[in-house]
């Protein structure tokens, strides 16, 4: 496969998301002559211990994520980021873990959306919202140039095409900015040629910024 | 049946050898070997049967037709002559060679019964075996995690060039007046193939080593309406922690023998009725029995055994 950032949209100080920012990003995406090819979709569980006493959660993981990627359909992956753990498995894992009765599932989140071709590269935008209330969550995007594989080698190409897209986006003067923060993929012990291994670990750092960037505009609110 | 058995076995094992049509005084020799009794008549029956056929012929008659030799159940010797005149030259290179690798894994007594199986088994599943070293180990949660306490397997399989992780659960026995009734005990069990950090993952989630131990043998994977796959192995037990170089048997001499088949609550009753099918051909070389029911040797493996590999093949299966 080839390389993939996996971005967020930050909103500015004071802002929310609302779907009117998701549908001008897409009208963005198609007038820098993005090709629409259809839809793409990624969730996120999270898992908690089922404890049978008041045991300390301590020595249990706190964050203990099921991730399913877009590009996988048939794989899954689990994430722990405080013991930087990432593990590939096939999507019978999860009815492994419904019959072990020793996590269970507490919410998940979906991002889907559209898929645009741009040449080499693959845009896609989508919503991420909670599987039982629909509500906008956040938006993020897939930034991927499939004919490199190393993260490195592919860094400039990267960067070049996120400057000329967040260009592209300032035009629209919206309230925010798309983020990428990568994690540090070594301590997940992954390499520097990507796999879905490096999206599942990508879509882990995402949803903890938009909770934190959603914790932070409570705490404007408050 | 065990002195049919026995006569059968020395007329494969005299084709085996490049004897394609052996008289009786050769099968009499190759039972005296054996320190066997011959028994003329049957000898006489036999080969009346099998007279002025060709071993490839009787394949091309099919499994009934060789059901039709006196063999008395031996469908599966049967179909095992099959693969002796089909795959002869294939067949006997194959047993000598794991007979070498075992002998210097196990520094056991020869297992010569095994390979007898092994030659039965090829020709019953009609495919190579492929050699099996799967490191097993079997995590419990912790007291205070879960609604009940867990138990998980983590496989390892050492056979490959780089090893691969499959984590199975086992659930537990199906109960009730339906389960009393059938030969057989009903689990489900799940698996999934995972990357190699799977046994960090669950220590994180607060699993702790209960058990490990080695598998080595081999196994058989073939199609027949299902994707059956017929193992044998030996349980080994590590003496320090993960030391899979340095097992030794937990239960020196005896195999175990499994038949499995992936089955959906969809297919389930198809694929229950493939392995049934199957293991009615196994019956004959193995008494098969609820786990934990132990039945001692088949009578007719046994000699089988026996006579095939001029052993005394004692040891249980």
């Amino acid at each position: 496969m080839g390389i993939k950032w996996v971005l967020h949209w930050q909103p500015n100080a004071g802002n929310t998301i609302n779907s009117q920012i998701l549908n001008e990003i897409s009208q963005c995406a198609e007038s820098i002559n993005g090709v629409k090819e259809g839809r793409w979709k990624a969730t996120l569980t999270f898992y908690k211990p089922m404890l049978r006493e008041q045991a300390s959660t301590a020595e249990f993981p706190r964050e203990f994520l099921g991730i399913s990627v877009p590009e996988q359909p048939n794989k899954y992956y689990f994430v722990i980021r405080g013991q930087k753990i990432v593990l590939e498995a096939e999507q019978t894992i999860q009815t492994i873990m419904e019959k072990l009765q020793s996590y269970k599932t507490r919410v998940s989140l979906n991002f889907e959306g559209s898929q645009y071709q741009l040449g080499d590269f693959q845009l896609r935008v989508g919503k991420a919202i909670l599987m039982q209330s629909e509500s906008l969550r956040g938006i993020v995007m897939e930034m991927e140039y499939l004919p490199i594989s190393s993260l490195d080698k592919s860094r400039q190409i990267m960067e070049e095409f996120f400057d000329i897209w967040q260009e592209a986006l300032s035009k629209r003067s919206l309230p925010g900015h798309f983020t990428h923060v990568e994690p540090n993929f070594t301590e997940y012990g992954l390499s520097d040629n990507y796999t879905s291994q490096h999206t599942a670990v990508q879509y882990a750092m995402v949803t903890a910024q938009l909770i934190a960037s959603a914790q932070a505009v409570q705490a404007v609110r408050n | 049946m065990l002195a049919k058995m026995k006569v059968v076995a020395a007329y494969l094992l005299a084709v085996l050898g490049g004897n394609t049509s052996p008289c009786a005084d050769d099968l009499k020799d190759i039972l005296g070997s054996v320190g066997a009794e011959a028994d003329d008549e049957r000898i006489e029956l036999l080969l009346s049967e099998v007279k002025g056929k060709d071993i490839t012929e009787l394949i091309a008659a099919g499994r009934e037709k060789l059901a039709s030799v006196p063999a008395g159940g031996g469908g599966g010797v049967a179909m095992a002559a099959v693969s002796a005149g089909g795959g002869a030259a294939a067949a006997a290179p194959a047993a000598a060679e794991s007979k070498k690798e075992e002998k210097v894994e196990e520094k056991e007594e020869s297992d010569d019964h095994v390979e007898a199986l092994e030659i039965l088994l090829q020709g019953l599943c009609g495919v190579h075996k492929e050699r099996l070293r799967i490191h097993e180990l079997c995590l419990k949660s912790a007291p205070n995690l879960g609604v009940v306490s867990s138990e998980v397997r983590l496989l390892c399989d050492l056979e490959q060039p780089e090893p691969t992780w499959t984590v199975r659960h086992v659930g537990g026995a199906m109960r009730g007046a339906g389960a009393e009734q059938i030969s057989v005990l009903v689990r489900t069990m799940v698996e999934s193939k995972v990357s190699k950090n799977v046994l960090r993952l669950f220590y994180t989630l607060g699993y702790k080593l209960d058990h490990e131990l080695l598998r080595v043998g081999f196994a058989f994977h073939f199609q027949r309406v299902a994707q059956i796959t017929v193992t044998v192995s030996s349980v080994n037990k590590m003496l320090k922690l993960h030391a899979t170089d340095e097992a030794v048997p937990v239960t020196p001499g005896i195999q175990l023998v499994e038949v499995t088949a992936p089955a959906s609550s969809e297919n389930y009753s198809e694929v229950v009725a493939a392995v049934s099918s199957f293991c009615e051909y196994l019956a004959p070389l193995l008494h098969l029995s609820k786990p934990g029911v132990s039945t001692g040797v088949v009578p007719t493996a046994a000699a089988a055994a026996a006579s095939l590999m001029s052993d005394g093949g004692g040891t249980t299966l």
